[in-house]
């Protein structure tokens, strides 16, 4: 069970979450575009998807969401159903594509952020938050799944790295005689 | 063997029926994981204090090419505000020592009779939906849930959950779930400027200083200072010199509603970026017309509240006549800048309600 531990995502994911979330409670609660703070956590999570699928997508934000409900001190288990839905979306739709280039990647993570970023309020609204629609709403959505994506150059390999993923290697047929 | 080997629809599964199951038992208040909050908190400690060292360039790089314009003109506002408040201040402190005079007189209990917890603000909320702040303070030094949260300015918010012993998060007052009751009192209308003006000039001068020689034009305002009912009436003060250039008029715009009113509502916070409004429940058509801009409003207290009276909120800056029997409506304007905390100070205030005697007798420090 110690080496399925070790050798598995899970202690990987932490250490990195560990430092992300650091960045995320400093840099990026200060690096507001248009007012805006980018959820380079959830970003990860998609990433993690984008790379992996959908499976390792829905783990990735799980671990991370979970994380994110501990240092943030909003209800345990809120942000990993919203994390894990933006993993599991972006996986989802890079399951379509079998080598997604680096671009492609970058739009599903875009994607797999904004549903995650949509899902927030949903969440909050089933444990009993109301949050009044706030159309400025929509602006946040746009600049979060803008921020992943430009995040995801660096946070796909990284997810890649933490989840093991390993990329599909294309060999030549063998030539008929 | 990897630990998500089950099917990919079971894992998934398992996943969300996991985290609602988290998120029941933390919803319902559970110590196992306060303390599991407290522990990642500490664990995180090193690794934000790091970052936060690491990032500060660039963090300050960020704000120097958002902020600057910003800043210059903002600093600018601020000289011009100091050299105006240098006088309201005496006034002011002479106000305050007649009102605490009063109220030591009648036995009343004043903001100042509550003990306070002094915090440093340690983190801001990176959610786009939340507007919480993160103290240094916890349970361990009696801080639980719903108490307000204030500092010099105003009020700020008041404590949410989670409480750990030496953590604890501020809700706002600009966050869509924070409600506190007000009321709101007549303030200095945006126009309360007591003018003199030179006949045949158009500008405006104080009143109670020379004429300036360059034309520049200084206004006076001592808010809360001026006798109620104040009505002052054109005069015209004929002088020796010629006319034309000799006569005064005292053209007064100053007229306070002296009647004492105060009304009550609800302050509701309406998320990030927006104005708090203030709306009221009972008695609503019979308020339109009552409010200006410039009223001011303050908590009100009362048997439940956990926010002690008379703690400053902000101005009304806009009031909005709905054409419903709903009564009007008013935005606020903060007084506290919630978006440069550093130190903030927690009321140990317990409601009427939750003491045994006279909250006088609950009073100290």
């Amino acid at each position: 069970m110690f080496a399925s531990l070790v050798q598995g995502p899970l202690l990987r994911l932490f250490l990195v979450g560990i430092i992300v979330l650091s960045l995320q409670l400093t840099l990026f609660a200060d690096l507001r575009p248009a007012g805006v703070a980018l959820q380079v956590m959830l970003a990860l999570a998609a990433a993690a998807g984008a790379a992996g699928g959908p499976q390792k997508g829905a783990l990735a934000g799980f671990v991370l969401g979970l994380m994110y409900d501990l240092a943030v001190g909003t209800p345990l288990g809120s942000s990993s159903i919203s994390m894990g839905l933006g993993g599991f979306v972006a996986g989802y739709v890079q399951s379509i594509t079998i080598d997604p280039q680096w671009w492609l990647a970058a739009l599903f993570t875009g994607l797999g952020a904004a549903v995650g970023e949509l899902a927030i309020p949903v969440v909050r609204a089933f444990i009993g938050e109301s949050h009044p629609f706030d159309p400025r709403f929509g602006l946040a959505i746009g600049v979060v799944a803008a921020g992943a994506m430009v995040l995801s150059p660096v946070l796909v390999p990284v997810g890649r790295w933490c989840m093991r993923i390993k990329r599909p290697e294309w060999k030549a047929p063998p030539v008929s005689e | 063997m990897p630990l998500y080997t089950p099917g990919r629809r079971r894992a998934i599964v398992l996943l969300l029926l996991t985290s609602v199951l988290l998120l029941t038992l933390d919803l319902r208040g559970n110590s196992i994981f306060d303390a599991a909050r407290g522990g990642f908190s500490r664990l995180m400690d090193p690794f934000e204090t790091a970052a936060d060292v690491v990032t500060k360039p660039a963090r300050n790089a960020w704000r120097g090419i958002t902020d600057y314009e910003q800043v210059e003109e903002e600093n600018q506002q601020l000289r011009d505000q100091l050299d105006a408040q240098r006088g309201d201040q005496v006034a002011a402190q002479a106000a305050i020592q007649d009102y605490q005079e009063l109220l030591a007189l009648n036995d009343l209990a004043s903001l100042g009779d509550y003990p306070t917890v002094v915090a440093m603000v340690v983190g801001e909320s990176p959610s786009n939906l939340d507007q919480i702040i993160e103290i240094n303070k916890g349970s361990n030094d009696n801080i639980v849930p719903g108490l307000a949260v204030t500092v010099g300015a105003g009020l700020v918010g008041k404590v949410t959950t989670p409480v750990l012993p030496d953590r604890a998060y501020v809700m706002l007052l600009t966050d869509d779930r924070y409600q506190v009751g007000v009321k709101v009192v007549p303030g200095t209308p945006p126009e309360t400027t007591t003018t003199v003006a030179p006949v045949g000039s158009d500008v405006p001068v104080a009143l109670g200083s020379a004429p300036p020689v360059d034309g520049s034009v200084p206004e006076v305002s001592v808010p809360g200072t001026e006798p109620p009912s104040t009505s002052i009436p054109e005069v015209t003060l004929p002088t020796d010199t010629p006319p034309g250039d000799t006569t005064t008029t005292v053209a007064p715009t100053t007229t306070i509603d002296g009647s004492n009113r105060r009304d009550t509502g609800r302050l509701r916070g309406q998320g990030g970026g927006h104005l708090p409004q203030v709306d009221f429940l009972a008695d609503a058509p019979a308020l339109g017309g009552r409010f200006n801009e410039g009223d001011i409003v303050l908590t009100s207290g009362g048997t439940d509240g956990l926010a002690p009276p008379d703690i400053p909120i902000g101005v009304v800056t806009n009031v909005i006549y709905r054409s419903s029997a709903d009564g009007p409506l008013l935005e606020v304007e903060q007084l506290a800048d919630l978006s440069r905390l550093h130190f903030v100070r927690v009321v140990l205030y317990k409601p009427e309600s939750e003491t045994p005697g006279p909250i006088g007798t609950q009073a100290g420090g």
